[in-house]
Parts: structure tokens; C-alpha cells; sequence
């Protein structure tokens, strides 16, 4: 035996291994042998083999109580259970969880040493494993909840502060809207103290809120003198007898102005729908007080002007018998019917009747449709501004009245027209006269003209009257002295008639000239009308010495005037300036008249452009201003109505005159008077 | 024409052709030869200086005036009689002509009873005044041929100086006013000191 031989040679006790008796019945079991050597002075004499039984040793060296919280084992190098009770099977959640597992089995090596023999005691699974667990779970549940509690308020509080921010942003948005509005705010409690007043509040009355908050009625804003009234109101309000159309009350500045101001009462509910007290919001209506006034007095102004005008207004729509507005003198003039209206539109042949007929005109050639229902309206827009004027004669009224109408979008949309009729027969009389004067005046003028002239018709008339006499003189002396053939006879004869007939047009002329007639305008020719007033005009220029140049354009249009009246403008002007020429005792070789007639445009017309040209001393400054003035003369016995009246006739023929300096130099060489009148 | 000898030359100025004309037909039933011009420039320029004539010239005309005519022709020295023609009105005119020497004036119409006559007088007036005027001009001709010092020295013969004062006058030597005394002598063809008074005077008297 091995350990035999060991104890032996070593002379030392000697633990063999345990042995297993795996075959033994009942039970395999282990045996551990002790050989203690027998020595006699040193020798080896035997041995003592002791046996223990593993079994035992456990059960008797182990206390009861270790034993029975934990299953002792011991076991061999190989882990193999020697004795005692071996729990392999191993419960699943420690290999899940194998950190556990050393917490309850415990291995304490055994000697003898070198046999690798060791206790193994595990803890029951049982009863300790349970608990365990349960509180492993427990734990784990709760710190779980605990996660899942922060997670939940860590998001709760973010949402939180979201919420908070919306409202900061919310809270800031309504009170720059209330610092905004206009519309001032005043809260009170049920007892009628003020809690809250807005800005707008504040500035309408120029109470700081510290002033207004706080405070009972009467409020500070309050007028004295009217402290019981708005008393009583605000008891009414606070009582909740509130109107929903407000209160227009006189509100009092800090400054002692007052002010009209509209208050809106509400009541105030909190979140649990209990009343608190009153909203009050308050509007400055002074502005608007002041313009509702404003609009009142011009709508009163502006009723008044038309019920004063002294022309009839009324409006009536298209193609309707209702009269939209009619005034006082329309009422008066005709009854408060349309009748008037559409006598006045059909009279005055007002913008449809034009229009039709234009468009008649206008389709010459084309089919007319009679299925238009708006034929007849204007086809120009008809919001366009087209005011027509026409003077007709109400024989029923007696009255000259100037019709004037157009369309216009009434109120409600219709297209109606409106139709002014202004009573003229005073006007139209004036003006007849007027006419008639104008007429006389120009007789007169001409009258005038051919008076100043006079010296000089006799000297023209002298002439031809002169040649008769020495002709006839001399055939009777040649008769006398029998020396007159038949031949020179005849010629002296046929040289006298000429001369007659030469005095007889001078007056004829004059005659025509001076020949009162009725306005009478035709087509004139020009060159006519020249000649007319170039051979009266030469009558004067002639006997002043002063030569005329005519510069007369070729292929001038007729013009539609009254020829003598023209004819009067151009002898006066000629006269003028042989006058002018005269008196500035020009030498020969500058006393010289020209008479130009060209046409031109002014603004877009075409026009004749007539002038005469002096070379006489020019106008002065001061005569220039006044030059057309009616009695404003610079010459001695003038009466002043010359240049005055050429003026107003060729006015009357829609052109204009004017009159300049010609200037060689600084030095003033003559005078330009020059006429237009339109070519058509 | 007829050949009857004429009574003398009418110029006849007036811008009327029909005036001109019908005077020349009247003035030439009388016989006299009548010229006629339509202006006054035409006149001047065409007109014979020495023919005896007289002149009838409307007052009033386009271009130069009778007034105007009137006054070239004084200018001229000439010798013609002037009878202006004048319109209704002119009077005033006609009478500034009368001052400076005209003979007369007629309105229009004329009355042939008073042209007729008014022209025989012109033209008795313009024999003595061309005579006059012939005597003068010759009168000039020779006045003329004096040098400054000779009229100078005739000046004071005129005015009654004696040699000596002439001399001492214009600063010359008696001899040297002698010697003036002659040569004027015989260029004025004179032989006493009438005769050159005569001579010197007649030339003062129609320059005056």
C-alpha cells in the first residue's frame, strides 16, 4: 500500500484519500484512513490504521443548527461529493443570475492537505432564495416605478413650463392689446370698488391707476354736478339694470376737462361662473359726437342749400314714374310728380336724344336693333361725368329755364338722372338787351369811325369830284372855243362817268360799312372781306400818306363771321396805325401799314391769323394795360370804344387779340395788333 | 394837239391819275402846255429848270410832299410860281406854303373861273421871275470868279470903307487893296462904284 510505504518511509501519520465504497449497500460511502506509525527508538515497527467515516465526521463535527440552514458537503478535488448531501441541480435564476449564486455556497478546504478535500456548505434554495427574490423584484418593480415617476414628472414639468410660457406670451398679448385699445376697461367688485382699470382708462382720464384702484364712488372722474346722477346709474348698473346700448355719460380729465363718453357695462364671472363684480368698458366719444354733429348741421346745410337753390333739382331713375328727390322750387314749379322731370328731359332733348341721333348717324348704313332694351341710353360709360346744358322755353311757366342733367348711381344703385333746371329769363333778358346794345354799339362804333373819318372821305370824294369838274370844265371850254372833236369827246365823257362811278362806290361803301344790320353770319371769303376793308382803311391811309403792304396767304378757307364786323375790326386797326404813324411823324420811307393774314394753329385749332403792322411809336406801358378798356382813349376827341369793341367782336367769333410792341434795338419801331378767329 | 401857239408850260404834280388827268384836259382847253407828274420826285428829277413855267402841286401826296417839293425847290432858288392844291381841312397846311412864298393856293373842287386866272397870274409872275432869276444867276457867274480876299475886300467897298480901312481891317498894305479894287473892277465888268455896288447888291439882295 502506497500510503503505507509513505508512512512508513516518512515515519509521520499520513491521511490517505478517502476512499468511496460506491458499490456498498444501502448506501455508497467514504472512508478517510489515518496510518500512524509504530515506532521503537526510532524504527519502523508497524502501523496503526484508523478509519474514519466521512459520514460520520460530517454529521458529528457539524452543529445541528449550521446543519440545518445549510447543506454541508465534502468533497474531493473533483467536486465529488464525499459525504453528506449535495444540491447540484441548481435553480435556473441563479445561472440566469449567477452573481447570486456566490453569495450562498461556501468551500472551506479540510485537511489533511494535499488531498484536496474540502467542506462545502450551500445555503437552502428554499426559504432564502424566496425572499430574495421577492425583494429583488420588489425593488426592481419600485425603482421601475420610480423611473417611470421621474420620466412622468420630468415631462409634467416641461409641459408645465410650455404652459407657462403660452400663458407669459398669452398674459403680455392681452395686455399690449388692452394697452392698444382705445377702449378704456374699468373692473369693480360687487360693492362697486374700482379693482381694475386698463391704460386707455387712465389716459382718457388722466387718473394714474394707483389713484383709481382702490377707490368707492363717487369716482374722482366724476363731474360735481353730476355726482347724483351717475349715483343713482351706478347703483342701477351695480344692481344689474344695465342697457345694452351703454350710457353716454360726461366724464371729468384730472385736469378738469370734460368729455362724452359711452360706457358698455358686463358682468364680471369668475371661473366657477360666480358674478364678482362689473366689467365697464368706456369710449371717448367726443370725436365722433362732434363729427355725428358735424354731418347733421351739413346734411341740414346741405338740405337747406338745395331747398334754397333757385334752380329746381330732381332725380327720377330710368324708365320709371317714381321721383327719387325733388326741392322746394321744383315742387313749386312743377307738381311732386315726374311729369316736370321728363317734360324738362324731353324739351331740353337732353344727352338721349343727343346721343340717339348721333348714333343715328353714326349707323347710317346699318340695321337698327330695335331689341336693345338699353337703346336710347348713352353708350358712353354712363358713370362718366356728362352734363348737357340746354335752354329751352316753358310757355307754361313763362320761363326761360337752362336745363342741365346727368346720369348718376343713386343710393340704392339705380341709374337715375338728375335735371337742374335754373330759371334764366332774367339772364336771357339781360342778355338780349345786352345783344341788342352790342349791336348798337357796333353800329355806333362804325357810326364813329366814319365820322372821324369824315375829313378824309370828303378829301376822297374830293378827288373823283374834282377829275368831273375839270373834265366837264374843260369840254365846255373847248366847246366854246369850237375846238372838240368827237373822239376826245367821248373819252372825256367816258373819264367823267368813271369818276362818278368812283365816287359813288366810296359811298356805297361807306353805306355798307355804316348800314346798321342784324348780326348776320355767313361763309365769308377772306380776300373779300380784305379788299372791303382795304379800300375803306385806304381812304385814311391815303390822306395820312401812309402806304399799306399786304401780306395775304393764298388758299385761305372760308370763315364763318359776320363780314362787316370783321371788316370793322381791320379798318379800325389800319386806322389806328396810320394814326400812330402820323403822329410819330415817321419820314415817307417809314410810313408804311402792313396787313398780314396767314393761317396758324393756336392749341391745336386752326386758325386765321390776322395782323396789322405800324411803324409808329409804340404803345406805352401804361396804355398797354388798358389798351382794351371800354373809354380809355389816348387820343384827344377818342371816345374809346374802338379797340374795345373789336375786342369784343372778335371774342364773339371765338378768337383772340392782342397787341404788342416791335422793338429794333431798345428802340420801339412800330406796333403789332394782331386777331385770331377759328377756321372752319 | 392843235397848233395854236401856247400861253406858256403848266406843270401839273398830283398822285391822282384822275385829278392830274383831268386838270391837264381843263388847262389844255385853255392852251396852255400842260406836263404832268405823279410825284414829286418824278417832277424834281424830270423837270427843264429854265423853261418859264409854273407849277401846280397837290399838297397831299404818297411819297414826297407839296410841302417837301416845295421846299427843294427854294433850296434850288427856283424861280417857279407855286400854287399848291389842297384837300378839305388843309387850310392850315396851305397856309405854311403861302409863308414860304407860295402864290397861292386852290381847294378842291377847283372853280375854273378861279384856276384860270390864278394861272395867267403865275405865269406873268414866272416871266419876271425867271428874268430876275437869269439876271442873278449870271450875277452869281461872275461873283464867282472872285477869289476869298477879293470878296472879302468887296465886302467892305459894299459897306462904305474907305481904302485904308480895308487895309488895316484884313491887315494888308493900301497898294495891295488897290490892286483887289481892280481885278474886282474888271472881273465884275464894272467901271464905276455904282456899277459894282449895283452889281454886289443885286447878289446880296437875292441871297437874302
Amino acid at each position: 500500500m502506497s500510503i503505507f510505504q509513505l508512512t512508513k518511509e516518512l515515519k509521520q501519520p499520513i491521511y490517505s484519500k478517502p476512499i468511496t465504497y460506491s458499490k456498498a449497500r444501502p448506501a455508497p460511502f467514504s472512508q478517510l484512513q489515518l496510518h500512524l506509525p509504530i515506532l521503537e527508538k526510532n524504527l519502523f515497527e508497524g502501523v496503526i490504521v484508523a478509519e474514519y467515516s466521512l459520514e460520520g465526521i460530517l454529521r458529528f463535527a457539524i452543529p445541528a443548527e449550521i446543519s440545518g440552514q445549510y447543506i454541508v458537503s465534502l468533497r474531493d478535488d473533483k467536486n465529488n461529493v464525499l459525504a453528506g448531501q449535495a444540491n447540484k441541480a441548481k435553480p435556473r435564476v441563479t445561472e440566469v443570475l449567477p452573481w447570486l449564486l456566490k453569495t450562498n455556497e461556501y468551500e472551506v478546504p479540510v485537511m489533511p492537505v494535499g488531498y484536496s478535500l474540502s467542506i462545502h456548505a450551500q445555503t437552502y434554495r428554499t426559504a432564502p432564495g424566496m425572499i430574495g427574490n421577492g425583494m429583488y423584484w420588489l425593488v426592481a418593480i419600485l425603482s421601475a416605478m420610480t423611473a417611470w415617476l421621474l420620466i412622468g414628472s420630468w415631462r409634467h414639468t416641461r409641459r408645465r413650463v410650455q404652459a407657462q410660457q403660452a400663458l407669459m406670451a398669452e398674459t403680455n398679448f392681452r395686455r399690449a392689446m388692452e394697452n392698444s385699445i382705445l377702449t378704456g376697461m374699468r373692473a369693480m367688485d360687487l360693492k362697486g370698488c374700482i379693482t381694475y382699470v386698463n391704460a386707455a382708462f387712465c389716459q382718457m382720464t388722466g387718473w394714474t391707476e394707483s389713484e383709481l384702484v382702490g377707490r368707492f364712488p363717487p369716482f374722482p372722474y366724476w363731474p360735481e354736478e353730476d355726482i347724483a346722477l351717475l349715483n343713482s346709474r351706478l347703483q342701477k348698473e351695480l344692481d344689474g339694470n344695465t342697457s345694452t346700448n351703454g350710457l353716454q355719460v360726461r366724464v371729468k380729465r384730472k385736469d378738469g376737462n370734460l368729455f362724452d363718453a359711452r360706457l358698455y357695462v358686463s358682468p364680471l364671472v369668475d371661473a366657477v361662473g360666480k358674478q364678482t363684480g362689473w366689467m365697464t368698458s368706456m369710449t371717448d366719444i367726443t370725436e365722433p359726437t362732434r363729427i355725428r354733429q358735424q354731418l347733421s348741421a351739413a346734411h341740414d346745410r346741405f338740405t337747406a342749400v338745395l331747398e334754397g337753390l333757385d334752380a329746381s333739382v330732381s332725380v327720377a331713375p330710368l324708365g320709371s314714374e317714381e321721383l327719387l328727390f325733388a326741392n322746394k322750387l321744383y315742387r313749386k314749379w312743377f307738381d311732386p310728380t315726374t311729369q316736370g322731370h321728363l317734360s324738362l328731359v324731353m324739351q331740353a332733348g337732353l344727352p338721349r336724344t343727343t346721343q340717339s341721333t348721333s348714333t343715328e348717324l353714326a349707323t347710317v348704313g346699318a340695321d337698327e336693333d330695335d331689341s336693345d332694351p338699353l337703346a336710347g341710353f348713352p353708350i358712353d360709360d354712363l358713370q362718366e361725368i356728362q352734363s348737357e346744358n340746354a335752354e329751352i322755353f316753358l310757355p307754361d311757366l313763362g320761363k326761360w329755364l337752362e336745363v342741365r342733367s346727368r346720369y348718376l348711381n343713386w343710393v340704392d344703385g339705380r341709374l337715375a338722372q338728375i335735371v337742374i333746371a335754373t330759371d334764366i329769363t332774367p339772364r336771357r333778358q339781360a342778355e338780349e338787351q345786352a345783344q341788342a346794345q352790342a349791336e348798337r354799339a357796333q353800329t355806333a362804333s362804325r357810326l364813329i369811325t366814319m365820322g372821324e373819318m369824315a375829313s378824309s372821305v370828303a378829301h376822297e370824294l374830293n378827288q373823283p369830284l374834282t377829275a368831273i369838274n375839270n373834265y366837264c370844265n374843260g369840254m365846255v371850254s373847248r366847246i366854246k372855243a369850237k375846238k372838240l372833236n368827237e373822239a376826245e369827246l367821248i373819252t372825256a365823257l367816258e373819264k367823267t362817268a368813271h369818276q362818278a362811278q368812283r365816287a359813288g362806290q366810296i359811298i356805297q361803301r361807306i353805306r355798307s360799312f355804316v348800314k346798321r344790320s342784324e348780326p348776320n353770319r355767313t361763309l365769308s371769303s377772306i380776300p373779300q372781306l380784305i379788299s372791303e376793308a382795304v379800300e375803306l382803311a385806304g381812304i385814311e391811309l391815303r390822306r395820312r400818306q401812309v402806304r399799306l403792304s399786304q401780306v395775304i396767304a393764298s388758299r385761305l378757307p372760308q370763315v364763318h363771321v359776320d363780314p362787316i364786323l370783321i371788316e370793322q375790326v381791320l379798318v379800325n386797326l389800319m386806322r389806328n396805325a396810320a394814326e400812330s404813324i402820323d403822329s410819330a411823324q415817321r419820314p415817307f420811307a417809314r410810313r408804311q401799314v402792313e396787313l398780314k393774314v396767314v393761317p396758324r394753329t393756336e392749341q391745336g385749332v386752326s386758325v386765321i391769323e390776322f395782323s396789322v403792322t405800324d411803324t409808329g411809336s409804340g404803345l406805352a406801358p401804361e396804355v398797354m394795360e388798358r389798351l382794351f378798356e371800354a373809354f380809355f382813349s389816348t387820343k384827344a376827341e377818342g371816345m374809346g370804344i374802338g379797340l374795345n369793341l373789336c375786342r369784343s367782336i372778335v371774342e364773339s367769333h371765338e378768337g383772340r387779340m392782342q397787341a404788342e410792341n416791335l422793338y429794333n434795338a431798345s428802340q420801339i419801331s412800330g406796333c403789332r395788333f394782331s386777331f385770331w378767329i377759328p377756321a372752319r | 394837239m392843235s397848233l395854236i401857239p401856247k400861253k406858256g408850260t403848266v406843270y401839273v404834280v398830283d398822285d391822282d391819275e384822275a385829278v392830274r388827268d383831268s386838270l391837264q384836259w381843263l388847262l389844255e382847253g385853255k392852251d396852255y402846255r400842260v406836263r404832268c407828274f405823279d410825284s414829286a420826285e418824278t417832277f424834281l428829277s424830270r423837270y427843264d429848270a429854265r423853261e418859264v413855267a409854273c407849277l401846280i402841286v397837290d399838297i397831299r401826296m404818297g411819297g414826297m410832299s407839296g410841302l417837301e417839293l416845295q421846299d427843294k425847290l427854294i433850296e434850288r432858288k427856283s424861280p417857279l410860281p407855286v400854287v399848291f392844291i389842297t384837300g378839305h381841312g388843309d387850310v392850315p397846311m396851305a397856309v405854311d406854303t403861302m409863308k414860304k412864298g407860295a402864290m397861292d393856293f386852290i381847294q378842291k373842287p377847283f372853280k375854273e373861273a378861279e384856276l384860270v386866272p390864278l394861272v395867267e397870274r403865275m405865269l406873268e409872275h414866272a416871266k419876271d421871275a425867271f428874268a430876275d432869276h437869269q439876271q442873278a444867276a449870271s450875277r452869281d457867274a461872275l461873283m464867282s470868279k472872285l477869289t476869298t480876299r477879293e470878296a472879302q475886300v468887296l465886302e467892305r467897298i459894299v459897306a462904305g470903307r474907305l481904302n485904308k480901312q480895308i487895309a488895316d481891317d484884313l491887315g494888308i498894305s493900301i497898294k495891295t487893296v488897290e490892286a483887289h479894287r481892280a481885278n474886282i473892277m474888271e472881273k465884275l465888268n464894272a467901271n464905276t462904284v455904282a456899277d459894282l455896288l449895283k452889281t454886289a447888291l443885286g447878289q446880296n439882295a437875292a441871297k437874302a
